[in-house]
């Protein structure tokens, strides 16, 4: 079958009613989580896992995806409205918008929001549509030893890229690593680091460690803004929810540029939402006859970044459905999530279930129609959930987490551990040591693992195989110069434009910068 | 810097505890020619190249500060005291979250969820009883309905008789 006859069998599948009904609920649940401040697409999507199980691998996949792009759709609207954005990737959207909504021009924020979102997450899906065949070709002649140096990039750019500091990334990978080795050693049969506890020999549960570090560490930051008393409040929607023909005329090409920018950058690991969003907004600056008007309500400063930041939703999808290489925290829990269904995302999936994947892109065309939908009439309904009490919501979070840990092996086991990583990423948190590295190594640690030692057996212990191929090769000095970004980075920073950026605002939101 | 230098200090002091516990995984004598603990040796080699590349940066970052005066000023005796409570808080709310767990599968999901949801809805949203009763009872009762009936997921029942 050719392509088209993929993409038309993908459709086939994501039409039929009850995939439209997952992703319509889906995107629903994704815009809720995303208008909800602090809570984000990782922790919504831990969270949510349990009630896919039972469910066809298909419709679930459908629903799961659609919670992460969904997401970036509601997360401006907390952006716009309370300055505080609902998804880390909306921090950009904060600025313009949200003096825009003192301007009176809320509902043009929202509404540009909403459009910048449609075009720029149809762009993406387009090019994933495109890039998805050649590169899960290539991959085809992946080996052992292809897929450890493959890993071990994807690791080195995430460590790099996702914190202040590559030392500390790195120590997050090995926790991470570390956490993976728990358990009964595949080959050897062997117990590691199980300490007596019987229920640590199936290792640990990745769905435990991700509500943990993401669901409950927020909850815990949660109740310390609402003791602290620095809760955010909510603006009224004023104004027409219908740009002026002026306001359209600025937003087209910042949209486009910024699909083009989100995409990209959403497909190298480690770089995510957040810097698209940051690199759109300096870029569409840098464009401006009148960067002054930037940071006071300037309608391109939501457009742009807002565009980015859906884009690179499926930029991400492409490693991940590829090469089964997640680039960050929320593509990590997906591929946990595949892997929970016994589904290994990369180029055999393609070959053994197109339907799957076809299915699963497809319905992302169709979930960016519901979601435009979703988002500009029914705006106003959404907004409300920003008057619901902290007070009750972080308690709510703290029962729904209950039931993630324990659903997935019934044992109050994974409850305690819940408990321990919660307070293992709130801590993190404080001293800025980053999550999303140590999430990726959890899930990617066994693969990486398993893969080395099988390209080490196939060698018979010669660990030049890892430096015998030019993939290995070229992959090797990625992830070299993944290390050394950091401090190129660093000099980005330096620079006028990207500094005043950062310094003004970045820090206001209610997740870091350079997390994704 | 401080809370920095003490990442520094004990992610070594770690790296030498799992070298050691490494150590201990049993090998066998055949059939498994690179064995169980090569990969962990390397994460620990992985460790102490982290805790060497933070210190690094540490030195860094001290040079630059000796150019540059820092800008950051202490906590004030305030800021330092709500600190301290905003821990207690968190302590609080753990020992609440733990005592709930091993309630769990004693009471089982429902009674254990209402008490564990009332106490924590009360304290931190105060005055509002009828909002915070009803949330407590139906949020449990709601999503043991849900996940036992049509999501089969089973959640103890506890002392319920269902």
């Amino acid at each position: 079958m050719d392509t088209i006859g993929y993409i038309l069998e993908g459709f086939a599948v994501c039409l039929q009613p009850h995939n439209l009904l997952f992703t319509f609920v889906g995107v629903l649940l994704g815009t809720i989580i995303g208008v909800l401040p602090g809570i984000g697409s990782a922790a919504g999507i831990a969270l949510l896992l349990p009630i896919t199980f039972g469910m066809d691998p298909t419709s679930a996949l459908i629903m799961v995806s659609g919670i992460f792009y969904g997401s970036k759709y509601g997360g401006s609207t907390a952006a716009v409205l309370i300055r505080t954005p609902g998804e880390a990737t909306s921090v950009m959207t904060s600025l313009d918008g949200y003096e825009m909504a003192r301007n009176g021009r809320a509902g043009a924020a929202l509404a540009v929001s909403a459009i910048g979102s449609f075009i720029a997450g149809t762009v993406g899906v387009i090019a994933l549509t495109a890039f998805a065949i050649p590169l899960a070709s290539t991959a085809l002649r992946f080996g052992p030893a292809e897929y450890f140096t493959l890993m071990l990039f994807a690791m080195t750019c995430v460590a790099s890229l996702a914190g202040k500091s590559l030392g500390k990334g790195l120590i997050a990978t090995a926790i991470g690593l570390m956490i993976s080795t728990v358990g009964i050693d595949l080959q050897s049969g062997q117990q590691r680091y199980v300490m007596g506890v019987v229920e640590l020999q199936d290792g640990i549960s990745f769905i435990t460690i991700s509500v943990g570090m993401f669901a409950v560490a927020q909850v815990f930051r949660g109740l310390e803004s609402i003791y602290r008393g620095d809760a955010a409040h909510a603006m009224r929607i004023t104004g027409s929810l219908w740009l002026t023909r002026e306001e359209w005329r600025r937003s087209v090409g910042p949209i486009w540029r910024g699909s083009i920018i989100g995409f990209l950058i959403g497909v190298l690991p480690g770089a995510g939402g957040t810097i698209s969003a940051i690199m759109s907004y300096v870029t569409e600056r840098r464009l401006s006859k009148k960067p002054e008007s930037f940071g006071r309500g300037a309608i391109e400063g939501v457009a742009g970044p807002e565009a980015a930041n859906n884009a690179d939703t499926a930029g991400a999808m492409v490693p991940l459905l590829t090469l089964g290489i997640p680039g960050g925290s929320t593509t990590a829990i997906l591929l946990g999530a595949f892997i929970m269904f016994g589904l290994q995302p990369g180029p055999m999936l393609f070959q053994e279930r197109p339907d799957l994947v076809w299915g699963l892109v497809d319905s992302m065309y169709v979930g960016n129609v519901m979601l435009l939908i979703l988002n500009l009439p029914l705006i106003a309904l959404f907004t409300r959930l920003l008057y619901l009490p902290n007070g009750l919501l972080y308690p709510l979070i703290l029962a729904i987490s209950v039931i993630g840990a324990f659903a997935e092996n019934g044992s109050v086991v994974d409850l305690y551990l819940m408990l321990i990583f919660g307070v293992l990423g709130y801590t993190f948190d404080k001293i800025d040591i980053p999550i999303p590295p140590l999430l990726l190594a959890v899930v990617l640690g066994e693969m990486m693992e398993q893969s080395c030692r099988r390209a080490l057996t196939i060698s018979d212990g010669d660990p030049t195989i890892f430096v015998s191929s030019p993939i290995c090769v070229a992959l090797l000095l990625m992830a070299t110069v993944s290390v050394v970004s950091p401090f190129i980075f660093k000099r980005l920073k330096r620079n006028p434009a990207v500094a005043e950026v950062l310094a003004s605002n970045v820090t206001e939101g209610s997740e870091r910068l350079p997390t994704k | 810097m401080k809370v920095d230098r003490i990442i520094v200090a004990v992610t070594i002091a770690f790296a030498a505890a799992y070298f050691y516990q490494t150590g201990q995984i049993e090998l066998l004598a055949f059939g498994d020619p690179i064995g169980p603990r090569m990969f962990p040796y390397l994460i620990g080699a992985l460790f102490v190249i982290g805790a060497a590349t933070l210190a690094f940066e540490l030195s860094r970052q001290a040079k630059h500060q000796e150019v540059n005066a820092p800008v950051d000023s202490p906590p004030t005796p305030e800021e330092r005291q709500r600190t301290r409570q905003v821990h207690w808080m968190i302590g609080a709310v753990c020992a609440w979250g733990l005592l709930y767990i091993f309630a769990f599968d004693r009471l089982g999901y429902v009674l254990s969820s209402i008490a564990f949801l009332a106490g924590l809805t009360f304290y931190f949203h105060p005055r509002k009883w009828f909002v915070n009763s009803a949330v407590s009872l139906l949020l449990p009762i709601v999503t043991y309905v849900v996940f036992h009936n049509f999501l089969h997921v089973s959640l103890p029942a506890g002392i319920l008789p269902f």
